[in-house]
């Protein structure tokens, strides 16, 4: 891939993870993040990110497991104040997301921060989140489904 | 183990101190712990040192403003718990007869503003998930979800801590609120406003201990003794917990109650309580985890004022981290300083129980860690 290359967007086509290995697959802005967990094979805890030793077992047989892209929100804040060195513009939600069964995670949400309520159902959907020395950077962040409705799967 | 008493303890005042350096600061809390304690310093054998933010070797770089005398000086690090881990340290190492008398001390210079909790390029800052108060707004939102809270209620441990601040020459901020004041300051993360935030402070504290049977060469009359305490590190609850933060209730009450046993104690005992409010909702966090309250309803015992000075159960009668200041290397010794006054009397017009007071109860976190302390009269 041309790293100078610049699509119309004043985006990079250079798509790097914010975080390497968060996500299963490349990810593509815009559509759901595969998010990259891992599941204990003793006991059955999962994990995000993925993790070499389980935290509740200790046990070192984890397998890569795919998370669900969608979850509900079990908590969340409204940030008002610039964390220096942040790319995120206040106001915006950070939220803890509930995958199911599996882990809790944490991310951002930005539109409609005002309308979220608790366990709203949100979507994982990956997004530039920093254009930085020709690279565009990508991360997870949680969007609303709307009105607060059930997905309809992937 | 050997019985192990709390003979003196000091401040330097908590504020911002610009003009002055950790020698400075550390030497005058240093001065006032060994004055209370009547141990010369040449007495001391080993001297713990919490401290967080300072370079290499500053505990001895303080340590040895009193004298050179060749002790060890053991710098100890856990965040905002860092000065409790330092007093655990020395407690075990007088408890188990290696040396008689020990010096705690903590101390801290902080930047303003919120405090950096990752590196400047790490995806949690670029993130915008590294904001201090976050860990504690999720919790108080769900919180409030949960019990049927309300956000005036956080607020109000807030109003009380300022309230006990101002009764304190050695708080940061020695000026009482109102509710409005608090609830119409600046939203830092909804609902955590900038008054229910602890400051960044400069300050420093220290203790002397000593095994009990060596106590009465320097001082007599009524002591603190260590009766319990416990340490963790955050054990890892399998699904439904927050994905960020400190310690939560479960380790609070899973670290608690190894203190209790140790102690021979439990929460029906305590007189007064030192709890880690770095953000106003912890105070009713710590008082649930610790048994003070049941789960769910120590919101509205700090609205009904239980938490109070001449409350049931009275907590942070100094100010706590929202006004007494939160130095973070210090924080944890300043907590031992105001038990120990309330125990031996000295509390002046905090005093709780009228001066009737004798079990102590200490809570003091640092991301992930937790110190956890119970001292007698
Ligand atoms: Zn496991």
């Amino acid at each position: 891939m041309n790293a100078a290359a610049e699509t119309t967007k004043g985006q990079s086509e250079d798509i790097r993870p914010l975080s390497a290995g968060q996500f299963i697959a490349a990810p593509t802005p815009g559509e759901r993040a595969r998010l990259r967990g891992a599941r204990c094979r003793a006991c059955g805890e999962t994990f995000f990110p993925p993790r070499r030793y389980c935290a509740a077992c200790t046990s070192g047989e984890m397998e890569d497991i795919e998370l669900p892209s969608s979850g509900s929100v079990e908590s969340f804040t409204i940030v008002h104040q610039q964390l220096p060195g942040s790319a995120m513009i206040p106001p915006y939600a950070i939220v803890n997301v509930r995958l199911g069964a599996g882990p809790v995670v944490q991310t951002v949400l930005r539109e409609g921060h005002e309308m979220l309520e608790l366990d709203d159902d949100v979507a994982l959907v990956v997004e530039t989140v920093l254009n930085e020395d020709s690279h565009s950077y990508v991360a997870f962040i949680a969007r609303r489904l709307a009105g607060g409705s059930k997905e309809e799967g992937k | 183990m050997r019985d192990v008493v709390v003979l003196g303890a000091g401040l330097h005042r908590f504020g911002r101190f610009p003009d002055k350096s950790l020698p400075d600061l550390g030497r005058e809390a240093i001065e006032n712990a060994l004055d209370d304690s009547g141990v010369p310093f040449k007495d001391i054998e080993v001297a713990y040192v919490g401290r967080v933010l300072a370079g290499m070797g500053a505990g001895l770089s303080v340590v040895s403003e009193m004298g050179r005398t060749g002790i060890p000086v053991i710098n100890i690090e856990m965040a905002c718990g860092s000065s409790t881990s330092a007093f655990r340290e020395a407690y075990l190492s007088v408890a188990t007869g290696v040396y008689d008398t020990a010096l705690v001390v903590g101390f801290e210079k902080m930047q303003r503003g919120l405090i950096q909790i990752a590196d400047q390029k790490s995806y949690q800052t670029v993130m915008g998930l590294a904001v201090m108060p976050a860990s504690y707004a999720l919790q108080a939102r769900r919180y409030m979800a949960d019990h049927g809270a309300t956000a005036e209620m956080f607020g109000q441990v807030s109003v009380k801590s300022h309230r006990n601040g101002a009764l304190n020459p050695y708080a940061q901020y020695q000026t009482a609120v109102t509710l409005d004041d608090v609830m119409n300051s600046r939203s830092i993360a909804d609902p955590v406003t900038l008054l229910q935030c602890s400051p960044t402070t400069d300050g420093a504290a220290a203790v002397v201990i000593c095994a009990a049977s060596k106590a009465a060469q320097y001082k007599s009359g009524r002591l603190a003794h260590v009766a319990g305490w416990a340490t963790g590190s955050g054990k890892y609850e399998p699904t439904g917990d927050s994905a960020e933060g400190e310690a939560d209730t479960g380790e609070i009450g899973r670290l608690v109650a190894m203190a209790w046993e140790r102690a021979g104690l439990g929460p029906e005992d305590v007189d007064v309580t030192q709890v880690h409010d770095a953000f106003a909702p912890g105070e009713i966090f710590s008082i649930e985890g610790l048994g003070l309250v049941p789960v769910g309803e120590g919101a509205q015992a700090v609205w009904d004022g239980r938490t109070e000075i001449d409350g049931d159960i009275p907590v942070n009668t100094d100010g706590g981290l929202l006004s007494r200041g939160h130095p973070i290397g210090a924080t944890g010794c300043a907590m031992v300083t105001e038990i120990v006054r309330q125990l031996t009397g000295e509390a002046g017009p905090r005093q709780v129980k009228g001066g009737d007071a004798h079990v102590g109860l200490i809570q003091n976190a640092g991301i992930g860690g937790m110190n956890i302390l119970v001292l007698t009269s």
